[in-house]
């Protein structure tokens, strides 16, 4: 069973999604989130009304009239996509699988048969290529800790498979952990299965105490 | 018999299009869009809506949500060379937004709303809405601490929750 989400983006990284202002690292933890969470979807339709409105009292800056007629003359031509018919989402059990948007661009299907990078024992990453931002998997061995650290800007989480538990509380898969600058923690995976999570950042991650500090260049997390 | 339908409903959707396309261009534009590539934005936006015949028939408030999601849409894919990496394709959209209006805003009042925010309050949501600017691009260009700018976004948007409360 999927658990239930407990943990959601705030409402500022929310909107800001909403508003197409999230550099695509992070609003990619974010869309993925949305995939499966109820919740933010209907808070994203508030947000996306809230832009339609704002966009709606512009300032009308018109067209040229030359668009108006070629438009026109388009409403005649036959639709050119197929309105593909929608494929009813699976009823089987997703929690553990690579999300739709993500698996689009990752290179294998499963994530055992990535090709995962030990950065120190007991860690492995994966770097995911995108236009602004860092955006990367984590896989982090069932039980290991991880370095105490902070970030210096924003880093939003979203566990794919397993779980942890930091100061914040326990994050399961399908929870998102939305923290800022001004956090400090120390995730220790579950048990009983490696964690696999996705991260993204608009700014590298600031660790702390002198063995973490040594390993930050390696990390680059 | 057709034919007339057909016209009515190509007369209907060109008023939309005269209402829309000019609002949807000036956000394009606003997001720093060159203005002959607004143009050709807009143009693929509305199409796109006039494809999905049942939608433009819908309220306004939906029918303008609809094309702030494509015109975003269309825009962050045109940006980035990846397409479609963090949202939703049209198709998903158009199942999505099926639901229940009490999600949609109400313009005028969202307005006022909007007209009381603090000047910092609504400063953060103008650049983040029209200028599609990062929290953190927003703290460099202000000279706000980047906590700022997000408490001010977070305390604007409680402002709209609260307009949505009422409005239900
Ligand atoms: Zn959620
Ligand atoms: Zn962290």
């Amino acid at each position: 069973m999927m658990s239930k989400i407990v943990h959601h983006p705030t409402d500022e990284t929310l909107y800001s999604y909403a508003a197409g202002s999230l550099p695509a690292a992070m609003a990619l933890v974010v869309g993925c989130h949305l995939q499966n969470c109820q919740r933010c979807k209907g808070e994203l339709a508030r947000a996306e009304s809230v832009g339609g409105e704002l966009m709606a009292s512009l300032e009308a800056k018109p067209l040229g009239n030359d668009r108006r007629e070629a438009v026109l003359a388009m409403l005649d031509e036959p639709s050119p996509e197929p309105v593909r018919p929608v494929v009813a989402a699976p009823v089987a059990e997703t929690a553990g699988e690579i999300p739709p948007m993500l698996s689009k661009l990752l290179p294998a299907e499963r994530y055992d048969d990535l090709p995962w990078k030990t950065i120190v024992p007991g860690m492995k990453q994966l770097k995911i290529a995108c236009d602004e931002g860092d955006a990367f998997l984590l896989r982090i061995a069932a039980g290991k800790k991880m370095p105490v650290h902070s970030h210096r800007g924003n880093e939003l989480t979203l566990i794919l498979r397993g779980g942890y538990s930091d100061a914040l509380g326990k994050f399961n898969a399908g929870d998102f952990a939305d923290l800022d600058g001004s956090v400090e923690h120390q995730p220790i995976a579950d048990d009983d299965e490696d964690c696999i999570c996705l991260a993204g950042m608009d700014a590298p991650l600031a660790f702390r105490g002198i063995i973490a500090r040594m390993l930050q260049p390696f990390i680059r997390i | 018999m057709e034919r007339v339908a057909q016209q009515r409903d190509k007369e209907s959707f060109m008023q939309i299009f005269d209402h829309f396309s000019p609002r949807v261009n000036s956000y394009l534009q606003g997001q720093g869009v060159e203005a002959s590539a607004a143009e050709d934005l807009t143009q693929e936006a509305l199409l796109a809506l006039w494809n999905k015949a049942h939608l433009y028939k819908r309220e306004k408030a939906a029918v303008s949500t609809w094309l702030f999601r494509v015109a975003r849409n269309l825009w962050i894919d045109k940006l980035r060379k990846q397409r479609g990496i963090a949202y939703e394709s049209e198709d998903e959209i158009s199942e999505l937004v099926d639901y229940d209006p009490t999600l949609d805003a109400d313009g005028d009042r969202l307005l006022a709303v909007m007209g009381d925010l603090p000047g910092n309050q609504a400063s953060v949501v103008y650049k983040s809405y029209y200028e599609g600017k990062s929290h953190s691009e927003i703290a460099e260009e202000t000279g706000m601490p980047l906590g700022s700018v997000k408490s001010s976004l977070r305390l604007a948007i409680r402002s709209f929750r609260q307009h949505f409360l009422e409005a239900e």
